[in-house]
């Protein structure tokens, strides 16, 4: 087997032996010589002459070893050392400009990879598989892929052959006595810790088997709750824990490790579902369990031989299913692979990485400048090089491994920041603890090793180049021959370019920071502090009893002091996910997809909701059964279904059966600067008979001390419930925050960013106007003020700078629009902020024009005599 | 008498040259550059300088070996040596020369005496 240190041995032997061999051969064929009668110095020259070119011998034969690169990147590499000590500040500077660039690029990659790349699995993710199914019929294709039925799972579970393990799960939120809050748990199947093993637990053990088949009431129960909850009781195993108002037996305490549901509280039986409250065990109902699963496969099986075989099998049990059509898809686990995220994620990774691409551009534009710089002032030695004989090729090479290493120490160091980053940024931005692991894996490393590399041939490629045009006979005369427009347009290209960089930045770091405050400066057309969401946890389901349950909560809050109005609704108008949408027909307009909430009649008043025509609804109108129910819609819906008609008494047809009238209008809530499709709604009245609505309070003076009144009342009344009020404010600026600490997160991107342009700008006019030094020393001896001296550096300087600002300007409105269009529904505000692009470019143009102010004002004092004595 | 210059080693058959050589035993660098003159009479010239690289390469090769010795005039001198390896590659290549050297004679055709 080839041992590269076995070659390096041999090498060392030959290399003495080989010198000492030719010695002795020469004096070999001396004495012949001599004693064909030579004389002993005509011998000594002739055996030489007859070997010929001993230089050339070693040389073939040392390249016959193959031991010439070797040396070449020996000689290389004590080249760049020779380099980084002379020039030890140009090194430390370009070092800390290319770790910030390969740093930041590599920690943001890291923390999306922890995010989005991988399963959030602490242990081999490579054999880790998530199954979704889609279900069909023979006439409509299936659905988009997601949780299975219990019957198709128990069906894989039992005979999968590609994988060695296969749970399911489905997170739910509860009550557990002793805690104030909603907690999040997890029904699962009894195999759910074999695929998230190893989990050992702190105390007792985790599910098995015999738990499920045998529907024990058991819990296996977080450390944090072991905490929390039983003040970490040793005795913890055995003890009863209510959830959902229902005892459950603790067997077990698990450690934290990576789960699929972050800060899952506790782990319960799938089989416990029904005797929790938390839905029908009948398999036939429309609400039956679905169960999220997750595998493992067996050695020697991949994702695609899972899919496969479980994709037999599924229709094995379509079989049994009348009509049923399904298919399988089998992911990484990973929430790009997750059906519906991809296009999402990619698009926001590619957002993000056009951002990362300017601050690259930044960082390599202004290493290329400074290399540049430093070419310059090593031409001398170039052209010495180039006269003593050293190729164009191994002159580049020479350089490139400078640049390489000192590419290298700064991909180093920046593997530490790819390595911390995700864990400390994520946990800032969102204000949570982590329970996935974020320390970097393969992706992280190959994606630093392609990044250092690249940036090095990217900054390495320009100066090379540099070097390698020199006028030798120029150089070695100490002037500057080479082409100064072409040096001139590459200076102003790499300003240009850093400019524009830096500013899209800046103004996608300012949009995002002043979001909060945008937000807090236009505000919905509806009271977003005064009204509570009750976010209550109701504790039993209440069959049948839907209404006594909604009037009671309705009661119990309305007596708390402050509560002025309750009112019942699907969701809040503004900001809610659990908004519906209704697809309506109306006559001469087509199909439209509407968000529609269902709402009691004192819904309005609680939100503030201005009627603007006709009637609101009314307690008449609830439950309707009708053939046509009456709705109310905001005033953007009549705006796009009618424009230029009266909307009142006007039917719209409802996918996919039932008909709508159309009642009244009320006014818009969103602010004025959200998208206008954030302000479409339908208000159907509600069906209290038939569902858990959540209730909305409006009420006066203190936030806080109305929130913990409201809590406290339905803890007190609804023993083993919870409610959780919170203004929408409250929520608004949860939401919002995010968005300001991921501004300021960009904003800290930008700002390195921009500094590294205005130094690169300083730099560059820096060279310019010592080049020019000469120059303006003539121009003042012909007369010519400071202020003449200024104006030619700034003529010369600042069309790169307006074309940069221009051109990073165009990149931001691109940028914005983009974002604008995937963010309509979820931003409460348009991304696009008018002050960032009216503000940022301005600032940075003022900066630079500083940047280039300090060296013209150097031009300003060049000796006029000093300048006409240079050759 | 017509003198004739030492022919130039054709390509790829110094090794075949040198592994005969040493077929005849051991032998040490310029030793086998003047064995190969001396045996073809003069009419083959070895550039003593291009034999280490073939003696490097057969002995990477392991159908020589050499090790350091004293010549018989008592200098130090390198000694290569044939190994089992090389004994039957010197009979694939003798084999193969002379079957490539029937093949030309072929089609030369008779040797003539030059100018009839």
């Amino acid at each position: 087997m080839w041992n590269p240190l076995t070659l390096l041995r041999r090498r060392r032997r030959s290399s003495a032996d080989f010198a000492r061999e030719i010695t002795e051969h020469i004096a070999l064929e001396a004495e012949r010589l001599v004693a064909e009668g030579w004389s002993l110095a005509a011998a000594a020259n002739e055996a030489r002459r007859r070997f010929g070119n001993v230089g050339a011998a070693q040389e073939r034969f040392h390249d016959a070893r193959g031991l010439a690169f070797y040396d070449e990147a020996r000689s290389n590499l004590l080249f760049a050392w020779r380099g980084i000590r002379h020039r030890p500040l140009q090194a430390i500077i370009v070092v800390v400009t290319l770790t910030l660039g390969i740093g930041i690029s590599a920690g943001a990659f890291s923390t999306f990879d922890v995010i989005a790349f991988r399963p959030r699995v602490d242990a081999s993710p490579v054999t880790f598989a998530r199954v979704f199914l889609a279900y069909g019929t023979d006439s409509t294709p299936p659905d988009v892929p997601a949780a299975a039925r219990v019957s198709d799972y128990l069906w894989f579970r039992d005979h999968v052959h590609s994988l060695r393990a296969l749970a399911g799960w489905q997170a739910v939120s509860t009550t557990v006595d002793g805690r104030a809050a909603a907690t999040h748990g997890m029904l699962v199947t009894c195999e759910f810790f074999d695929v998230y093993a190893p989990v050992r637990p702190l105390a007792g053990r985790v599910l098995q088997a015999s738990d499920c088949a045998s529907r024990d009431n058991v819990v296996v129960i977080s450390h944090t709750l072991w905490r929390d909850v039983l003040s970490s009781a040793p005795d913890v195993v055995g003890r009863v824990l209510h959830i959902n108002g229902r005892p459950l037996r603790v067997v077990g305490v698990a450690p934290p490790f990576s789960g699929p549901v972050n800060d899952a509280n506790f782990w319960t039986p799938y089989t416990m579902r029904g005797y929790l409250q938390l839905g029908d065990d009948d398999p036939a109902s429309p609400t039956a369990l679905r169960l999220t699963l997750d595998g493992r496969l067996r050695e020697g099986y991949s994702r695609s031989d899972a899919r496969a075989e479980l994709a037999v099998l599924v229709t094995q049990q379509d079989v049994l299913h009348h009509g049923r059509r399904s298919s399988v898809l089998v992911t990484d686990g990973s929430m790009l692979t997750q059906p519906g995220n991809g296009i999402a994620i990619l698009t926001i990774v590619a957002l993000v990485f056009l951002a990362l691409a300017c601050l690259a551009t930044v960082v390599c534009a202004n290493v290329t400048s400074l290399l540049l710089a430093v070419a310059h002032t090593r031409r001398v030695e170039m052209a010495l090089r180039m006269a003593l004989g050293s190729g164009s090729a191994r002159l580049a090479r020479m350089l490139l491994t400078e640049t390489l290493a000192l590419a290298a120490i700064a991909g180093g160091l920046a593997t530490v920041v790819a390595s911390r980053s995700p864990a400390y940024l994520l946990r800032w931005i969102t204000q949570r603890e982590l329970t996935y692991p974020t320390h970097p894996n393969w992706h992280v490393f190959a994606f630093l090793f392609v990044t250092t590399l690249c940036a090095s041939l990217l900054v390495g490629s320009a100066p090379i180049r540099a070097a390698l045009a020199l006028d030798l006979v120029a150089a070695l005369r100490g002037l500057t021959k080479d082409s100064r427009d072409g040096h001139r347009r590459s200076s102003n290209a790499l300003m240009g370019v850093q400019i524009g960089a830096a500013v899209t930045l800046l103004i996608a770091a300012v949009s995002l920071a002043r979001m909060s405050a945008r937000v807090a400066a236009s505000p919905a057309h509806l009271d977003t502090r005064r009204v509570l969401a009750l976010n209550v946890v109701p504790p039993d389901r209440v069959t049948g009893a839907w209404s006594a349950y909604h009037e009671d909560v309705a009661r119990t809050a309305a007596a708390v002091p402050g509560v002025e109005i309750v009112a019942f609704g699907s969701a809040a108008p503004i900001y809610d996910a659990r908004a519906g949408v209704i697809v309506v027909t109306a006559a001469g307009t087509g199909k439209h997809a509407l968000p529609a909430v269902q709402v009691s009649s004192r819904y309005f008043d609680v939100f503030g909701l201005h009627l603007i025509r006709g009637r609101l609804l009314a307690t008449a109108d609830d439950n309707c059964v009708a053939a046509v129910c009456p709705v109310v819609v905001s005033l953007e819906t009549v705006h796009e279904l009618w424009p230029h008609e009266d909307p009142l008494g006007k039917h719209v047809r409802v996918d996919p059966a039932g008909e709508l009238e159309i009642v009244g209008v009320v006014s818009d809530a969103p602010s004025d600067i959200a998208a206008r499709v954030e302000a479409l709604m339908v208000y159907q009245s509600w069906r209290p008979s038939q569902r858990s609505y959540q209730a909305f309070a409006r009420f006066g003076g203190d936030a806080a001390t109305a929130s913990h009144a409201l809590a406290a009342a339905i803890a007190d009344h609804f023993p083993g419930s919870v409610a959780a009020p919170e203004t929408l404010q409250a929520f608004l600026d949860r939401f919002t925050d995010v968005f300001y600490r991921m501004g300021l997160a960009v904003g800290g991107v930008a700002l390195v960013a921009a500094t590294l342009a205005l130094v690169g700008v300083y730099g560059v006019v820096s060279l310019s106007a010592k080049r020019r030094m000469k120059e303006m020393g003539i121009r003042i001896a012909l007369g010519a003020r400071d202020a003449d001296v200024y104006r030619a550096m700034l003529r010369s300087n600042a069309p790169p700078v307006l074309i940069g600002l221009g051109v990073g300007v165009a990149a931001a409105v691109g940028l914005t629009i983009i974002i604008d269009r995937l963010t309509a529904a979820t931003l409460p505000i348009p991304f696009a902020d008018p002050f960032a692009f009216w503000g940022a470019p301005p600032a940075l143009g003022v900066v630079v024009l500083l940047a280039i102010a300090a060296p013209a004002r150097r031009a300003t004092g060049a000796a006029p005599v000093e300048a006409l004595r240079q050759d | 008498m017509v003198t004739r210059d030492p022919l130039p080693i054709l390509q790829g058959t110094l090794d075949l040259l040198v592994l005969r050589t040493l077929a005849g035993g051991k032998n040490h660098g310029q030793g086998i550059a003047r064995a190969i003159q001396d045996v073809s009479r003069n009419a083959l010239l070895v550039e003593h300088s291009s034999l280490y690289p073939a003696l490097q390469r057969l002995e990477e090769r392991e159908w020589i070996r050499a090790e350091w010795g004293t010549s018989s005039n008592n200098r130090k001198a390198r000694f290569y040596e044939l190994t089992a390896a090389g004994r039957k590659q010197l009979a694939r290549e003798r084999e193969h020369w002379w079957r490539f050297a029937d093949a030309i004679a072929l089609v030369l055709g008779p040797r003539t005496v030059r100018g009839t």
